[in-house]
């Protein structure tokens, strides 16, 4: 499906560990696993959904792959370019290409700086790499990025505490996709928002991702807008993935027990339409000491002993490439999921 | 029967910018043993709603609210705003109790889990035994499904994961049997996962202690699931009220039918258009006159700004929008 598709972003076997320090002499006492070993593609205009509860990893992920935490071991390859191994001049440069939207975005302007400064600053960073290089330019050039995403002229001259949360986003948006990146992390971009308020940033994104041919890694917790808005989905869990799939074959087949538990808990608003809940027992482990095997071996309600010694593999199932499941008993689980009748 | 009923609440806040209506006549009932949902975006009133029932909005900067908010029982039946405040303290947990979005702000971190559930009983059962308060607080954390409660009893807050808090916090507001139960966003701040676990039990203990819940959501998906009727609230004022069948499948103001359009749902297309509503809520400050959605309604019309009062659509339907025979019938 992705033929012709350029290959933007390649990830493999990646792992971020944070040391764990304490006691009197500041010891390394363990480490968080909070990305432990994820490799997947993306390909140029695509939408990838990043999904988990907290503390599964995803923002650490999406970071990593800015290398905003230098990663622990695999490797990150941007257009073919492995980022790990670049010069870090050559890093900045290849960040023009790569930008971020944060879920705070009260915390991720600079309340000192005016919207029109914070706006410029992407291009006074990268200058010589674009044709705005006088001050008039940019700021002609910020006016129509302003218009873009839905913000008045007048916005120019204000700070980010005059503007609501919605507001707040767009300039987190505009100050994105100032420099025309090819990659946008976006980490939980509308999970701060009001719910109509939320829509019109989702569709202010997805009208820029078709004008501007952007890819997305859309990390978010809120499982209905990842569907609405992503290509494909990686669900997460402790720092793994544990299903990925193209959304509408995720949610129409869910393979892995943990992502038929999520599906499933997702509050759907119609009355009508009450599902059967199938509600897990007791919390995420401690990304510090994450159970052995599969890691969601202690809440999952078919958990059998190979479960409890080995990890399973991400492997695709039914021969379809684009469905890739970590579960030893996946098919096994599936069939009989699909015909309940039967048993 | 309605065990709660609010009439013309009047909550103003004073500020260095002046005074500030942030409720402005609210009206509901809450009945015996059935769910209501208090729906709103941030900033309409929900959280002041639930703090003025309890009287606990700070002075002064709080005004005491004014209008009516009846209790009644069947056995008892008093206003509590008129109530002097040592008798607050006996309704607060015994008759109303309250559980908030944050169990970890509103646990006290320095006392152990069991000292705060003890705490509870001994205000309100004085005469209890230790002995006898300690076994009552092991049989309420086993009722919220805490394992191994008899030494959770002896854990702090911060040893606890934000779903197992949320449960103690239950535990506490339901340590007394109260008949009201206000839930400020309960479950905003936990994991879709650990969600559907705290709605379950909060379900169950409902069936098994026959409360009225007055469930505070910004979450369409959570009102569809848990609530049997529905308030809507926009800018301090009740837009809609209705049973929840009426307000998913019938909405009449613009406002509600605006918010359940805008929300993707599980079926809806993918990147398609969502429906925006425009503009933002207007300043408490510069409200407009009559109706408060105007400004961003898409059937405003001039008699928008006169006064509005709710008009009933059909029985426990009720609507406060001028215009909503017309609307209802542009669309047939």
């Amino acid at each position: 499906m992705n033929d012709g598709k350029k290959l933007l972003l390649s990830v493999k076997n990646l792992k971020k560990h944070f040391p764990i320090h304490g006691g009197v002499f500041y010891r390394h006492m363990g480490n968080v696993h909070a990305v432990d070993g994820i490799s997947f593609d993306v390909h140029q205009g695509e939408t990838l959904g990043l999904v988990g509860e907290s503390g599964c990893g995803k923002s650490t992920l999406g970071k990593a792959l800015l290398h905003l935490h230098p990663p622990t071991g695999g490797t990150v390859e941007f257009e073919g370019v492995d980022i790990d191994t670049v010069s870090v001049k050559r890093l900045r440069e290849m960040r023009k290409e790569m930008q971020m939207i944060f879920q705070d975005s009260m915390e991720s302007l600079n309340p000192r700086m005016s919207v029109g400064s914070i706006l410029e600053e992407p291009f006074i960073i990268h200058k010589g790499e674009h044709e705005f290089d006088t001050a008039e330019m940019r700021k002609t050039e910020i006016l129509r990025i302003l218009e873009e995403v839905g913000l008045h002229e007048s916005a120019f001259d204000k700070y980010p505490h005059e503007f609501s949360g919605g507001q707040r986003q767009r300039i987190g948006i505009a100050r994105a996709i100032a420099l025309k990146p090819k990659l946008v992390v976006c980490d939980e971009p509308v999970s701060a928002l009001d719910v109509s308020v939320q829509s019109q940033v989702l569709n202010l994104m997805v009208r820029l991702q078709k004008e501007m041919n952007l890819t997305y890694i859309f990390i978010a917790h809120n499982l209905s807008v990842v569907k609405y808005i992503a290509d494909r989905i990686c669900v997460m869990y402790l720092g793994r993935v544990v299903e990925a799939a193209e959304s509408q074959a995720l949610y129409e087949k869910p393979m892995h027990p943990y992502t038929q538990a999520l599906i499933s808990a997702i509050p759907e608003p119609d009355p009508a339409q009450q599902k059967e809940k199938q509600v897990l027992e007791g919390d995420v482990p401690s990304p510090i000491k994450p159970p052995p095997g599969c890691h969601f071996h202690p809440r999952c309600p078919h958990a059998r002993e190979k479960c409890k010694e080995d990890a399973p593999e991400l492997r695709s199932i039914d021969g379809n490439e684009g469905h890739q499941v970590s579960c030893h008993f996946a098919e096994e689980l599936f069939a009989k999921a699909a015909k309940p009748e039967s048993r | 029967m309605a065990i709660l009923t609010v009439k013309n609440l009047v909550t103003t806040f004073q500020t260095d910018r002046g005074s500030v209506r942030a409720l402005d006549g609210v009206d509901f009932t809450l009945e015996k043993g059935r769910t209501l949902g208090l729906v709103g975006e941030s900033g309409c009133g929900k959280s002041v709603t639930s703090l003025s029932i309890m009287r606990l909005l700070p002075k002064p900067s709080g005004n005491s609210p004014e209008g009516e908010i009846i209790y009644d029982d069947g056995s008892d039946r008093f206003d509590i705003l008129k109530e002097p405040t040592e008798n607050l303290l006996k309704i607060r947990g015994r008759k109303i109790a309250m559980i908030f979005q944050d169990p970890l702000t509103s646990l006290n971190p320095v006392y152990t889990v069991g000292y705060q559930l003890m705490e509870t009983l001994k205000v309100h059962f004085s005469k209890m035994s230790s002995q006898a308060m300690f076994t009552r607080a092991v049989e309420l954390l086993t009722d919220v499904g805490i394992p191994a409660p008899e030494q959770r009893i002896h854990e702090y807050p911060h040893q606890l994961s934000g779903g197992m808090r949320q449960r103690v916090m239950i535990a506490i507001a339901l340590a007394c049997e109260p008949d009201i139960l206000i839930a400020d966003e309960p479950t905003t701040a936990l994991d879709v996962t650990i969600q559907a676990q705290i709605l379950d039990l909060m379900r169950n203990l409902q069936k098994k202690n026959d409360m009225a819940i007055l469930f505070i959501t910004h979450d369409l998906g959570v009102v569809a699931e848990m609530c049997d009727d529905v308030c809507v609230m926009y800018a301090g004022k009740v837009a809609e009220h209705a049973p929840v069948e009426e307000i998913f499948n019938h909405p009449q103001h613009p406002y509600t039918k605006g918010l359940l359009c805008s929300i993707p749902k599980l079926d809806t297309e993918q990147k398609s258009k969502l429906f925006e509503i425009e503009g933002m809520v207007p300043d408490l400050f510069s409200m407009p006159e009559g109706c408060r959605f105007q400004n961003r309604c898409p059937y405003a019309a001039e008699k928008c700004t006169q006064p509005q009062s709710p008009a009933q659509v059909k029985d426990g339907h009720e609507v406060s929008c001028i215009r909503h025979g017309e609307i209802g019938r542009n669309e047939e």
